[in-house]
C-alpha cells in the first residue's frame, strides 16, 4: 500500500477499482449466502437477478454499470462465512426484527464503523454515545478488536454487531439496507430509482471509517455514497475525495445532524413538573417569589436563527443575579435569547417559535408568562423556588420543549438568559429593530407575492364541507390562523389540515377566483363546491364554518355592507343578532351576500374588493370600531378616506335600518353612490 | 347526495387471513371492502363480519362475560374455539388485557398465546396487541412473529403509537386498525401517517371509535357516515372498510345495575343494538363480547 498521507483519496479509490475488477474476473464457483430469500441482497435489489454463480455475478456486475458495491458483494459471497463473535451475513428472520425496530422507532438510525481506529477509548466512546442515541451500530474490520480489548460488550443485545474482521465485511451493511428496503419499503428488486430513494429518504444511516482500509476496503466504503450515506473520516489517509474529516468526538453528532436523525427526549431535567396542565393557572403576588419584566423591570424575549455551528444544543446560559442572589418579591431584568438552528428552520418562522415561550414557560408548575415581545411579565413561585427552580431552569425547559415539539425544524437550541439590568437595557434597541422588522415583513406580505395559499378544514370535523382558503392577505375566518402560521403548522404536520393550495392560473383578479384554488377546494369540499372568489362576499363567496370572529352582511335598502364580531350580542340594523346570522350562514355552505371574516381581513387591502372594499361598510359594533380604532384610521387615511371613520354607523347612531338609512345619508357616506350591489 | 357516490369510486378491498395456499394456515381468508354506495343500498358486496372478542386476562373483562363463559375465560384457545364453533363468529378478536397488568414483562407468553389461539382456530383472527405504550414495541413483535404469514388483523395504531403496529404489519405481512377519535380529519390524517410509514392501503381498516348506543354512539355514526361519503366522493385516504368495537356497552349503568336475571339480556340487547347500528352506518366487521349477541347479529344479517 501506498503512502496515503501523501495520495488522494480518488486514488486509492481508483486503484480499489481496478482490483475489484481483476478479483470479479477471477471469480469462480457457487455463491449464496445462507438463510435468505433475496439471495445476494444488493445485487439483487439493484439489478433484479438472483445470482447464483459467478457467470450470473459477472452478468450482474455489468448490468450495474460496474457498481462496486454488486462487485464486493459478490466477492464476499464467496468467501463464505466467519467465525463467532462474529455475525457475518445476518439471516433474514434477524433482520426482520432489525427492520422492525427501525420502522418502530426504537432504533432511531443505522452506523457503521471500519477500519482500525487510533485510539479505541475514542472508538468506545463513540460506540457508547451511539447506544445512548439508540442508534444500531455495525463494526467491520480491526475495530472490533480495539473495542473488544477496551471492554467494550458487543452483540445485537447491546445494539453494537460485529460483522466480521476485515472492513470489507462491511458490505452485510449494504445487504441490510437493500433488504430493508425490499421487506419494508416495498422496493421491487431490479428497481434501482426506487432502491436509492429509499436508501436516501428513509434509511437514515452513516459511516465512520477508521484509518487503514485498504484500497478495495476504501472502494467499497466510498462506494455507499450512492446509497446516500454519507462517510466520515474519523481516520487519517482520506483526504482529497468527497468523504468529510471529523473529530472522533464529533463524529456521531455530525453523522446524526447529516442524515437528521433525532432523539425524542420525553423527561425534561428540571425540578418542577411541566406539562400543558399547568398552562392556564396563575402566579398571584403573593405566591411569587420573583417577578420580571410587567413594567417593573425591563425585560423582553427574542428568538433567532443561527448558523448550525454557533448553536450549541441544550446550552443554557444565565448572565447577572439568579433567583437566590435576591430576596423573596424580588423584581429583576431578563432577556430571553433563544438561538435555534435547523437544516429546515426559516427566518419566517422565527416570530411563530418565539410564541411559543409563552406557552412553554406556562407549562411549568411554577413558572408564568404573559405577553409578548418587549412587554413580557415572566414569575417564579415561591413553591418552585423552594423546590429548587432557578431562571436556568427556564432555559433548559424552553430548550428540550421547542426540541421537542418541533423535531423535524429544530436540530438545536441553546438558550441565554440576562437578568443584568445594564446588558437587558443594552439589548433592547437591537430587540426591537428586529421586532420592527418582522412586522414589515409579514405585513408588507401580498397574495400576488405568493405561489401557494394554504387550506384549512380543521373544522371539517363539524363542517363536513367547509374548506378555508388562507391567504397573506385574508387570514382563516377564525382568525387564529394567518397564512405563516399555516406554511409553518403544514410543514411541521404534512398530513394535517392545513394543505398547500396552488394558486393557478388567475381567473378573476378582482373578485380573487383562481383555478388552483377552485381545484383545490372541489376536490376538499367533497365536490359540493366548484368555485369560489376570494376577495367577494356576492360571486361564489368562501364557505364558513361557524368559528367566523365576524359576519358581513349585505344591507340591501343602503347598498352597503355592515359588520357584526361575535362579542356583540345585540341586533343589528339587518333586525338579526350575530348568533341568528351565524345559523344562516354556517356548515359549509356558500351564502351569497353573507359571510364569515375574521378581523384583521378587514383592515387588508383585499377586504371584499370586489365590493368595493372597506368603503361600503357602512356599520359596525362600537366594541369592533373601538379594537380596529388606529389601525381601521391608519388604513382609511392611507386609502385617502380619512373621514371614512366616522362615517360608519354603530349600534348607537344607527341601531335600526331607518336611524341608519337617515345616518348615511347625513353624513353622505360614499356607498349610497356606489354601483347597486345587486 | 350528488351524483358522486355512482361515479365508480370504491372502498378498498382488504384481505383478513391467509390459507395454506395462501401462505398460511386458515381454512378460510376473507375480503372485506369493495363497496360502491351507501351500507344496505344494494351498492356493494356487503361482506359483513361478526367478530367474537376473547383475551389473555379476564380480570381486565366484563363481569357479565365472565360470568357466562365460565372457565373458558381462563383458556383463551378454547375460548376461541367456542367463539367459532359454538358461538358462530366469523372471526375472533384476541385482546391482551394482560398487558393491562403492572409491570408486565412476560412477552414469551404473547406469542404462545397467539401461536395457540391461531392452532384453535381456522379463520383469519384479529389481534388487539398492547394497552401500554411503554410495551408496544416488544408486544407487537411478538404478535406479529407469531403470526407471521397468517395475515392478522392488528390494532390498534392511534395518531401518537401508531410505529409499532405499523412495523409489526410490515416485517410479517399483517393489516392494521387504525383508530381516530370519532373525528374524520384525524382519522385521515392517520391513514396518510401510516402510508408513509409504508403500511399499504390495502392493509389499513379504520375504526372510528364509538361510544356506547345512548352514550355517545351518535356521533360515531355521523363521523363513520361521512368517511364513506368522502370515501365514495373519491377520497383516497378514507377508502378503507371500518371496524367497530362498541366496548362501552357492557360498562354502561343499564348493564351494570341490571338484576341478575337480566343482565345477560340486557348485555345482549346494548351491545346488538350498538353493533347493528355500527352495520347500518358501515361498519364491516363489528366486534362483541358476549357469546349471544353473536347469534343474535348472525340471525339479523341473514334477513
Amino acid at each position: 500500500m501506498k503512502n496515503r498521507l501523501t495520495d488522494s483519496l480518488d486514488a486509492a479509490i481508483e486503484r480499489g477499482r481496478t482490483d475489484l475488477d481483476a478479483r470479479m474476473r477471477a471469480l469462480a464457483g457457487k455463491l449464496a449466502y445462507a438463510d435468505t430469500a433475496y439471495a445476494l441482497p444488493v445485487t439483487y435489489a439493484v439489478t433484479g437477478i438472483a445470482v447464483r454463480d459467478a457467470d450470473g455475478a459477472r452478468e450482474a456486475y455489468r448490468q450495474s454499470s460496474n457498481n462496486l458495491l454488486v462487485a464486493c458483494e459478490c466477492l464476499m459471497a464467496g468467501e463464505g462465512g466467519v467465525e463467532g463473535p462474529y455475525t457475518g451475513f445476518i439471516p433474514d428472520a434477524v433482520l426482520r426484527r432489525l427492520g422492525y425496530t427501525l420502522v418502530d422507532g426504537s432504533v432511531t438510525g443505522l452506523g457503521l464503523l471500519v477500519g482500525t481506529p487510533e485510539s479505541p477509548d475514542a472508538a468506545a466512546a463513540i460506540c457508547r454515545e451511539m447506544q445512548e442515541k439508540y442508534l444500531l451500530t455495525f463494526l467491520a474490520g480491526g475495530v472490533v478488536e480495539a473495542l473488544s480489548g477496551a471492554g467494550v460488550r458487543l452483540g445485537l443485545d447491546y445494539r453494537l454487531v460485529p460483522l466480521g474482521p476485515q472492513s470489507a465485511r462491511g458490505i452485510h451493511f449494504a445487504d441490510i439496507l437493500a433488504r430493508v428496503a425490499m421487506m419494508f419499503g416495498g422496493v421491487q428488486p431490479g428497481d434501482v430509482h426506487s432502491l436509492l430513494g429509499y436508501a436516501a429518504e428513509r434509511a437514515k444511516a452513516f459511516v465512520i471509517a477508521f484509518g487503514g482500509l485498504t484500497d478495495e476496503e476504501t472502494a467499497f466504503v466510498d462506494a455507499l455514497r450512492v446509497l446516500g450515506i454519507p462517510i466520515l473520516a474519523a481516520g487519517e489517509g482520506y483526504e482529497g475525495g468527497a468523504w468529510i474529516p471529523v473529530a472522533p468526538a464529533e463524529a456521531v453528532r455530525t453523522g446524526m445532524d447529516l442524515r437528521g436523525i433525532r432523539v425524542t427526549v420525553t423527561a425534561i431535567p428540571i425540578p418542577m413538573a411541566c406539562s400543558p396542565a399547568f398552562e392556564g393557572k396563575s402566579i398571584r403576588k403573593e405566591e411569587m417569589y420573583v417577578e420580571f419584566g410587567g413594567g417593573r423591570t425591563p425585560a423582553f424575549e427574542l428568538l433567532r436563527m443561527q448558523p448550525r455551528e454557533e448553536v450549541e444544543d441544550g446550552k443554557v446560559t444565565v448572565v447577572g443575579p439568579e433567583v437566590d442572589a435576591v430576596a423573596e418579591g424580588a423584581a429583576l431584568p431578563l432577556a430571553i435569547l433563544v438561538d435555534v438552528a435547523g437544516a429546515k428552520m426559516k427566518r419566517d418562522y422565527e416570530p411563530v417559535l418565539e410564541r411559543r415561550i409563552h406557552t412553554f414557560v406556562n407549562y411549568g408548575e411554577g413558572s408564568w408568562h404573559v405577553a409578548q415581545r418587549d412587554l413580557i411579565w415572566v414569575r417564579l413561585s415561591k413553591e418552585a423556588v423552594a423546590k429548587g427552580v432557578r431562571i436556568r431552569d427556564l432555559g433548559t425547559l424552553l430548550a428540550h420543549k421547542l426540541r421537542m415539539e418541533f423535531p423535524d425544524h429544530i436540530d438545536a437550541v441553546q438558550v441565554t438568559l440576562v437578568t443584568d439590568r445594564q446588558k437587558v437595557e443594552e439589548m433592547l434597541p437591537e430587540a426591537r429593530a428586529i421586532y420592527a422588522g418582522r412586522d414589515e415583513r409579514i405585513a408588507g406580505m401580498k397574495d400576488e407575492d405568493v405561489e401557494t395559499f394554504y387550506s384549512c378544514t380543521l373544522c371539517q370535523t363539524f363542517a363536513p364541507n367547509h374548506v378555508c382558503v388562507i391567504t397573506p392577505e385574508r387570514p382563516a375566518l377564525c382568525g387564529a390562523i394567518t397564512w405563516l402560521d399555516a406554511r409553518i403548522a403544514h410543514e411541521i404536520a404534512p398530513a394535517g389540515a392545513n394543505q398547500p393550495v396552488p394558486k393557478g392560473e388567475v381567473v378573476d383578479a378582482v373578485f380573487g377566483e383562481f383555478s388552483g384554488v377552485n381545484r383545490f377546494v372541489k376536490k376538499a369540499s367533497h365536490g359540493e363546491t366548484d368555485r369560489v372568489s376570494l376577495y367577494s362576499m356576492i360571486e361564489n363567496p368562501m364557505t364558513a364554518c361557524g368559528c367566523f370572529e365576524c359576519i358581513a352582511a349585505i344591507v340591501p335598502e343602503v347598498n352597503g355592507i355592515l359588520i357584526v364580531s361575535r362579542d356583540f350580542t345585540g341586533e343589528t340594523p339587518l333586525g338579526m343578532n350575530f348568533s341568528t346570522l351565524a345559523g344562516t350562514i354556517g356548515g359549509g355552505a356558500q351564502t351569497p351576500g353573507f359571510i364569515g371574516i375574521s378581523k384583521n381581513y378587514i383592515l387588508s387591502d383585499r377586504f371584499l374588493q370586489a365590493e368595493n372594499g372597506i368603503a361600503r361598510v357602512v356599520w359596525m359594533p362600537v366594541s369592533l370600531k373601538e379594537e380596529l380604532g388606529d389601525r381601521l384610521r391608519a388604513k382609511l387615511a392611507g386609502q385617502g378616506m380619512p373621514d371614512l371613520f366616522e362615517k360608519i354607523a354603530d349600534e348607537v347612531s344607527a341601531p335600526t335600518i331607518e336611524d341608519l338609512i337617515a345616518f348615511l345619508k347625513r353624513v353622505d357616506h360614499p356607498a349610497l353612490t356606489m354601483r347597486s350591489l345587486i | 347526495m350528488t351524483d358522486s357516490s355512482d361515479s365508480g369510486s370504491a372502498i378498498r378491498e382488504v384481505r383478513l387471513g391467509a390459507t395454506r395456499e395462501e401462505g398460511g394456515t386458515r381454512e378460510v381468508s376473507y375480503v372485506i371492502g369493495g363497496e360502491r354506495g351507501l351500507p344496505f343500498s344494494g351498492n356493494g358486496p356487503e361482506r359483513l363480519l361478526v367478530a367474537l372478542e376473547i383475551c389473555d386476562d379476564p380480570r381486565f373483562w366484563p363481569p357479565v362475560v365472565r360470568d357466562y363463559v365460565g372457565d373458558l375465560a381462563n383458556n383463551p384457545d378454547e375460548w376461541a374455539r367456542a367463539a367459532e364453533r359454538t358461538y358462530g363468529a366469523d372471526l375472533v378478536r384476541l385482546n391482551f388485557t394482560s398487558t393491562k397488568q403492572r409491570g408486565f414483562d412476560a412477552f414469551d407468553t404473547i406469542a404462545a398465546t397467539t401461536e395457540r389461539v391461531l392452532a384453535a382456530t381456522t379463520r383469519p383472527l384479529i389481534v388487539e396487541g398492547s394497552n401500554e405504550p411503554k410495551l408496544d414495541s416488544e408486544v407487537f413483535r411478538r404478535c406479529g412473529e407469531a403470526g407471521e404469514g397468517e395475515r392478522l388483523l392488528l390494532g390498534t395504531a392511534e395518531a401518537d403509537r401508531y410505529r409499532s403496529v405499523a412495523a409489526a404489519a410490515l416485517a410479517y405481512g399483517h393489516a392494521v386498525i387504525a383508530q381516530s377519535p370519532i373525528d374524520v380529519n384525524l382519522a385521515k390524517q392517520l391513514n396518510i401517517l401510516l402510508r408513509e410509514t409504508g403500511v399499504p392501503q390495502d392493509r389499513l381498516v379504520i375504526d372510528p371509535y364509538t361510544g356506547a348506543l345512548g352514550y355517545g354512539f351518535e356521533y360515531s355514526y355521523s363521523v363513520m357516515e361521512r368517511i364513506r361519503l368522502a370515501a365514495l366522493a373519491d377520497d383516497a385516504d378514507l377508502a378503507m372498510p371500518m371496524i367497530s368495537a362498541p366496548t362501552d356497552t357492557l360498562s354502561v349503568r343499564e348493564v351494570r345495575e341490571a338484576a341478575p336475571a337480566d343482565q345477560d339480556a340486557m348485555a345482549v340487547a346494548w351491545e346488538f343494538y350498538t353493533a347493528y347500528s355500527a352495520l347500518v352506518a358501515g361498519a364491516s366487521i363489528v366486534c362483541v363480547r358476549h357469546p349471544l349477541t353473536v347469534e343474535r347479529l348472525k340471525k339479523a344479517l341473514e334477513v
